[in-house]
């Protein structure tokens, strides 16, 4: 007996080693795709261009420039100018998106009928699926700058006279928010619908009991408890704002015209890569975004977690 | 007691009215919002189908019904831009792309769930820490690395990346871990291959989930522009969105606005059958991601 139990020990200790061996294979194996994918075509180029960065290169041949292209990047009026330019689109487009979008979800969450519900969230949904160029193309005749395009007639019966949306440098900013809130604001408004439906009924129905009228239950309930879902918004829109490139491409090419005011942090990237084959001064400035993107990453998870 | 018996219905029905008042209110406020979100679509639709605008300018004033309908613009579209060819290279890119990314974001799912290997805690943090990286970070390294194995101007720029769908292997994992482990013991008894229960086990049992990644995958690669912007750079390999976009760039047409609208039209058709065949599973997938692709 004592026999045929150390017997058994080792042959099952063996099998057991061998499963774990075939186990550690099977699930590398499995991995195996996404990891070297992540490696080669995320992690490598992550830290090619930290390297390009730091030279002179045209992305072919390089030699060590130290900190030459940040200070470059750092002092170029044209990096400025673009960074000054996303950051006014970012903070315009995030404000605007963040109240408009949570005023459309508080409103389509208050609607007693399901059908009803899902009607309006389909229709604001509707332009997020398409492509930003359409949009562009779309918009292009919408903001035409006469009193041939769609809005300004309609300004027009109101006695205002035609803006030149996209041509006149002081507001092709703020049309271009318009043109990215009018595209985002059915994605904004469902991911704030998740928010608002996260909140227990109960503390509605304790308000209601002692008398709370809607307006009071929203100011009072809701927005406290929307905190959470505010700060992610925030951080998502950010950063999505600040990698602005398709639709100001579109709109003012890669000059991002008009007079340089749709030029963007990613446009100057663009522009210094693949047009003037500055390679590392486009890196730097990709880095410096980074730096940036990351910051508000860590910025929100901070946060996050101190609300917890 | 007569009294406040008689109050009381009273009291509950103009309490009913108020409530039914508000939801009115409410409904009309959300309408005026939803006609804002239609009529830049029913306009472009309407002008494309006009044959009044195929020469000069837009309409004035504008108009929100086709004066002389006809289909002319759109036969000019057809013939000016290759469009057949630009959709067909879109759905290849775009379905390959969708198939490479399911099957890698199952097969590491699964791994990532069921088998108990060494270090897949830290694969996982791994992976999702890469997604803090924006692409447009390392587009430019991107670039010269498919240029150094020579591919640029083919597919493979964008299928060879597709592999790494993070995102899609996270909530691969999510979904597996409510399925019982003890389906894949028994196929293990049976002698199936660890591969063979990820895709014949699992994965139909993930259907909800693949149909939802499947449309979300699709929609942005069909919409995908910057990248497909750099790598193509022969007119024959163009997605419909470089394409479109490279013609209604480079003042194609520009003085004919209603093949451009044409063109624009039937850049979007494609997008929004599938969005009115799909709109239930794209909604609930982003209320349930709540991450912008």
């Amino acid at each position: 007996m004592s026999n045929s139990v150390s017997g058994a020990a080792p042959a099952a200790k063996k099998k057991k080693g061998a499963n774990m061996f075939h186990q550690n294979l099977a699930g590398y194996a499995l991995c195996a795709p996404m990891i070297l994918s992540i490696l080669i075509f995320v992690m490598y180029p992550m830290i090619q261009v930290v390297i390009y960065s730091f030279q002179n290169t045209n992305g072919i041949s390089a030699t060590w420039a130290g900190f030459k292209n940040f200070k470059w990047v750092l002092t170029d009026s044209m990096f400025w100018n673009a960074a000054g330019n996303t950051l006014y689109m970012a903070f315009f487009g995030v404000i605007i998106d963040l109240v408009v979008c949570f005023i459309v979800a508080s409103l389509i969450n208050s609607v007693t009928s399901k059908i009803g519900k899902n009607i309006f969230k389909s229709v604001y949904f509707l332009p997020n699926v398409v492509s930003s160029v359409a949009v562009a193309m779309l918009f292009n005749f919408i903001f035409f700058p006469t009193e041939n395009g769609i809005l300004n007639y309609a300004l027009g019966l109101l006695g205002i006279k035609p803006i030149g949306w996209l041509v006149s440098p002081n507001i092709a900013r703020l049309s271009i928010v318009i043109m990215g809130l009018w595209r985002s604001v059915g994605y904004d408004t469902i991911l704030f619908l998740a928010g608002l439906q996260s909140i227990p009924g109960e503390i509605y129905e304790a308000a209601s009991i002692d008398g709370a009228n809607g307006i009071q239950k929203w100011w009072y309930i809701t927005i406290p408890n929307m905190k959470p879902t505010f700060t992610f918004m925030t951080m998502m829109l950010c950063i999505s704002t600040l990698r602005r490139f398709d639709d100001v491409w579109m709109i003012g090419g890669s000059a991002g015209n008009p007079a340089g005011k749709l030029d963007t942090f990613v446009m100057y990237i663009y522009r210094n890569s693949w047009l003037s084959r500055e390679v590392g001064v486009a890196s730097a400035a990709a880095v410096v975004l980074f730096i940036i993107t990351f910051t508000i990453t860590m910025l929100n998870n901070y946060v996050f977690n101190r609300n917890d | 007691m007569t009294k406040s018996a008689a109050a009381r219905p009273k009291g509950t029905s103009s309490l009913r009215g108020e409530k039914r008042t508000n939801q009115i209110v409410i409904c009309v406020i959300l309408a005026l919002g939803t006609l804002t979100m239609i009529i830049p679509f029913w306009w472009m639709i309407s002008t494309s189908f006009d044959g009044a605008v195929t020469v000069d300018s837009i309409p004035f004033p504008p108009r929100f019904y086709p004066l002389i309908p006809s289909i002319d613009n759109y036969r000019l579209a057809f013939s000016n831009v290759p469009m057949i060819k630009y959709i067909g290279n879109s759905l290849l890119v775009a379905v390959v792309n969708l198939v490479i990314a399911i099957f890698s974001a199952i097969c590491a799912g699964y791994a990532l769930s069921k088998i108990p290997f060494k270090g897949r805690g830290a694969i996982l943090m791994l992976a999702l820490s890469t997604m803090m990286i924006p692409g447009e970070v390392t587009m430019v390294s991107r670039f010269f690395l498919f240029q150094k194995l020579h591919l640029v101007n083919t597919y493979w720029a964008f299928w060879l990346p597709s592999f790494a769908y993070i995102f899609g292997t996270f909530f691969a994992k999510q979904y597996m871990d409510s399925i019982p482990t003890s389906l894949r013991e028994s196929a293990l008894m049976d002698g199936a291959g660890e591969l063979r229960i990820a895709i014949q086990i699992f994965m139909p049992l993930c259907g909800a989930l693949v149909a939802t990644l499947a449309v979300l995958l699709f929609l942005g690669s069909w919409n995908d522009f910057m990248w497909p912007l750099l790598i193509l750079t022969s007119p024959k390999k163009y997605t419909l969105q470089v394409g479109v976009a490279l013609f209604a760039t480079n003042g194609g047409l520009s003085n004919q606005p209603g093949v451009r609208m044409a063109c624009t039209c039937i850049s979007i058709i494609p997008i929004l059958l599938v969005y009115l065949f799909l709109q239930r599973y794209i909604v609930e997938s982003i209320a349930l991601s709540g991450v912008k692709q």
